[in-house]
C-alpha cells in the first residue's frame, strides 16, 4: 500500500499536512492530544488495505501542519478536519478519533453532518468531569521528554497502558506544545456543544482498562442516544488504545464500516 | 442450572450459555459443533466452575450470518461475551480443534487475565495439503446439504474406532446435519486460512496441549510441531479420536482440574 503525502491550505495562515493510503471511500483518523497522525499506521493500513481511501491530517505543529495562530477552539479544530474532507472531494467520509481527537470528531459531525456517514471514537472520555490533578500531571509527564525515561514510563503505565502492555512506543512522538494548544482549544469549548456527536451511527470503542475514559461513562452515553450508538469494549487495553490493541481496533472498524460505509462503492 | 442468553457484537446476535459458580472457565467449541459440544465435559468436571460456551457466530442459537469471519472475528466476539456475561478475570480458557485456535486468539487478546489455556486437538495452522479437501467439502455442504457430506467427515473426525458412547456419537451426527450449510462453508473458509503463530508466541500464561492418539486430522506429532512456538507449554496425548471432548470427555475434565492444582491453587 503507497502512502503519500499533501499539504492542504485552509485560508491563508494554515497549512495542513495529510497522510494518505488506499483506494476507496474516505476514512478520516484523527490522533490523540500532542500525538501525530502516525499513532494509527497499522490500523490506517489494515482499513486502506480492506478499500478505503484513508486520509490522517497531522494536527496543526506536527510534520508540514503549521499556522500562524493556534486553535481558537474545538470548531476551529474541527473544521480543519472539513477543509480537508472538502478539498479530497468523495465524501461524505467516516471519521475515527482517539482520545482527544474524538472530540475533534464529534465536534465535525455536529458542525457538519453533510462530511459525515459514521464516526468511531475511541478511548472517548465522553465524561464532563475533569481529569484530577494526579491524571493531569501523568499525561504532562508522558509528554515531558525532559524528564527521565524511568519516571514518564511509570506516568505512561499510570495514564495509558493496561498492566502488560509495553509503553516503550510511547516515550516518542510527544508534541508538547500541540499538547497545550489542543487542551486550550478543547477548554474554550463547553463539553454539550460537542457531547452527542451529530446524528450519524456512532462506534463507541471503549478500552476495558482506561483511567481517563471510563466504562460508565460510555453505557451512560448508549443510553442517553440509543441504538445510533454500538458500543465495544476493548479487551486489555488503557487510554492509550492503539498501540495495544491495533488488530482488534482496526477489524472492529472495519465490520462496524460494512454497514454503515461499506468499500467497494461509493458511499 | 443453565442460563440462556443472548448479545450482539459486530451487529450479530451471540447465543451463550452460563453455568455453575466458582473459577472462571470459558470452552470453545470446534467447526461442526455448538456449545453443546462441551456438554459431556461439564457431566464430568467437578464443581467449582462459573462456565461460559457461547455458540460462534453462524452455529447453534447464534445468528446465521451471510458475510465471511475469522478467527480474530471469533475471538472478539467471544471477548465481547465475556464481558456481557460480567464473567470476572482471571480465566482459564479450553478450546477444541478450530476452538483451541480461537482460545488462542482470545488469550492473545486478554493478555494478562489469562491464567490458563487448554487446547484439545488444535488446529493451530492451516494445512496447505487439506485446504482443496475443505473447500470442496464445504462447496458440496453448500450446494448439497449436510447430509452430502457428514459421511465423509465423520470418517475421519469421529469414525467407528473413536466411538466410546453410541448415544453421544448419534446426537452429534443429528447436531451435525443441522448445521447452517452456508456458515459451515465460511468456517471451512475461516479454517483453510488459519495461522496463530504469532498469536501463541505471545503466550504469557501456561498451556496445556491435548493430543488424540487416534485423531485422523490432527495426529499428535503435527500438533506437536504447530506448538513450537508456545513458550510454556505441555503436551499430554490422550486416547482419544479428533473429537476429544465427545470422545474421551473424562480426559478433558480431569486435564482442567489438573490445570489448577499445576498453578497452586485450589478448584
Amino acid at each position: 500500500m503507497t502512502l503519500t503525502r499533501h499539504l492542504v491550505p485552509r485560508g491563508a495562515d494554515v497549512t495542513l499536512e495529510v497522510l494518505k493510503e488506499g483506494e476507496g471511500p474516505l476514512v478520516v483518523m484523527l490522533p490523540s492530544l500532542g500525538r501525530p497522525a502516525t499513532d494509527f499506521d497499522p490500523i490506517a493500513a489494515e482499513v486502506a488495505a480492506a478499500g478505503y481511501t484513508v486520509l490522517r491530517p497531522q494536527p496543526r505543529g506536527i510534520g508540514a501542519s503549521v499556522s500562524a495562530e493556534p486553535w481558537r477552539d474545538l470548531h476551529d479544530c474541527a473544521a480543519d478536519i472539513a477543509t480537508i474532507i472538502e478539498a479530497f472531494g468523495d465524501g461524505p467520509a467516516f471519521v475515527a478519533g482517539h482520545a482527544f481527537g474524538n472530540r475533534v470528531t464529534r465536534m465535525l459531525a455536529t458542525d457538519r453532518p453533510d462530511l459525515i456517514s459514521g464516526i468511531s471514537i475511541i478511548a472517548a472520555n465522553v465524561g464532563i468531569a475533569p481529569s484530577g490533578p494526579k491524571m493531569r500531571a501523568a499525561i504532562r509527564a508522558s509528554a515531558n521528554p525532559d524528564l527521565p525515561a524511568e519516571e514518564r514510563l511509570e506516568a505512561l503505565r499510570f495514564a495509558f497502558f493496561a498492566p502488560g502492555n509495553d509503553p516503550t512506543g510511547w516515550l516518542e512522538d510527544w508534541y508538547p506544545e500541540v499538547l497545550a494548544a489542543q487542551r486550550h482549544a478543547g477548554d474554550q469549548t463547553p463539553r454539550h456543544e460537542d457531547y452527542a456527536g451529530g446524528s450519524a451511527p456512532l462506534l463507541y470503542l471503549q478500552p476495558d482498562t482506561d483511567p481517563l475514559a471510563h466504562v460508565e461513562d460510555a453505557e451512560i452515553f448508549k443510553r442517553e442516544l440509543g441504538d445510533r450508538v454500538t458500543v465495544v469494549v476493548i479487551p486489555n487495553a488503557s487510554h492509550a488504545a492503539l498501540p495495544e490493541q491495533p488488530g482488534f481496533i482496526a477489524r472492529e472498524l472495519l465490520a462496524f464500516m460494512a454497514r454503515v460505509h461499506p468499500a467497494g462503492r461509493a458511499a | 442450572m443453565t442460563d440462556l442468553r443472548w448479545t450482539e457484537h459486530q451487529g450479530v446476535s451471540l447465543h451463550y450459555k452460563l453455568s455453575g459458580e466458582g473459577r472462571s472457565l470459558v470452552l470453545i467449541h470446534e467447526l461442526s459443533g455448538t456449545s453443546d459440544s462441551w456438554d459431556e465435559v461439564i457431566a464430568k468436571l467437578a464443581p467449582g466452575y462459573r462456565i461460559l460456551r457461547a455458540d460462534q457466530r453462524g452455529t447453534g442459537l447464534s445468528e446465521k450470518v451471510r458475510t465471511p469471519f475469522s478467527i480474530a472475528d471469533m475471538a472478539a466476539d467471544t471477548a465481547a461475551i465475556i464481558r456481557a456475561a460480567q464473567l470476572p478475570p482471571p480465566y482459564t480458557i479450553a478450546g477444541i480443534a478450530s476452538g483451541a485456535a480461537i482460545a488462542v486468539a482470545l488469550a492473545a487478546l486478554l493478555g494478562g487475565s489469562v491464567e490458563s489455556l487448554l487446547l484439545c486437538s488444535p488446529a493451530l495452522k492451516a494445512n496447505p495439503e487439506r485446504r482443496g479437501y475443505l473447500l470442496g467439502r464445504a462447496a458440496t455442504a453448500r450446494e448439497e446439504g449436510m447430509r452430502a457430506v457428514v459421511d465423509l467427515v465423520f470418517e475421519r473426525s469421529y469414525p467407528q474406532s473413536a466411538i466410546t458412547d453410541q448415544h453421544v456419537h448419534d446426537e452429534y451426527r443429528a447436531r451435525f446435519l443441522a448445521i447452517d450449510p452456508v456458515c459451515y462453508e465460511m468456517a471451512n473458509h475461516m479454517l483453510a486460512d488459519v495461522d496463530v503463530s504469532a498469536e501463541m508466541a505471545g503466550l504469557a500464561c501456561p498451556v496445556l496441549v491435548l493430543a488424540g492418539s487416534k485423531d485422523l486430522l490432527r495426529p499428535v506429532a503435527h500438533v506437536e510441531a504447530d506448538i513450537a512456538p508456545i513458550p510454556d507449554r505441555r503436551l499430554e496425548v490422550v486416547k482419544s479420536g479428533h473429537i476429544m471432548i465427545l470422545q474421551a470427555p473424562e480426559a478433558v475434565a480431569s486435564a482442567l482440574s489438573g490445570l489448577y492444582q499445576a498453578s497452586g491453587e485450589k478448584a
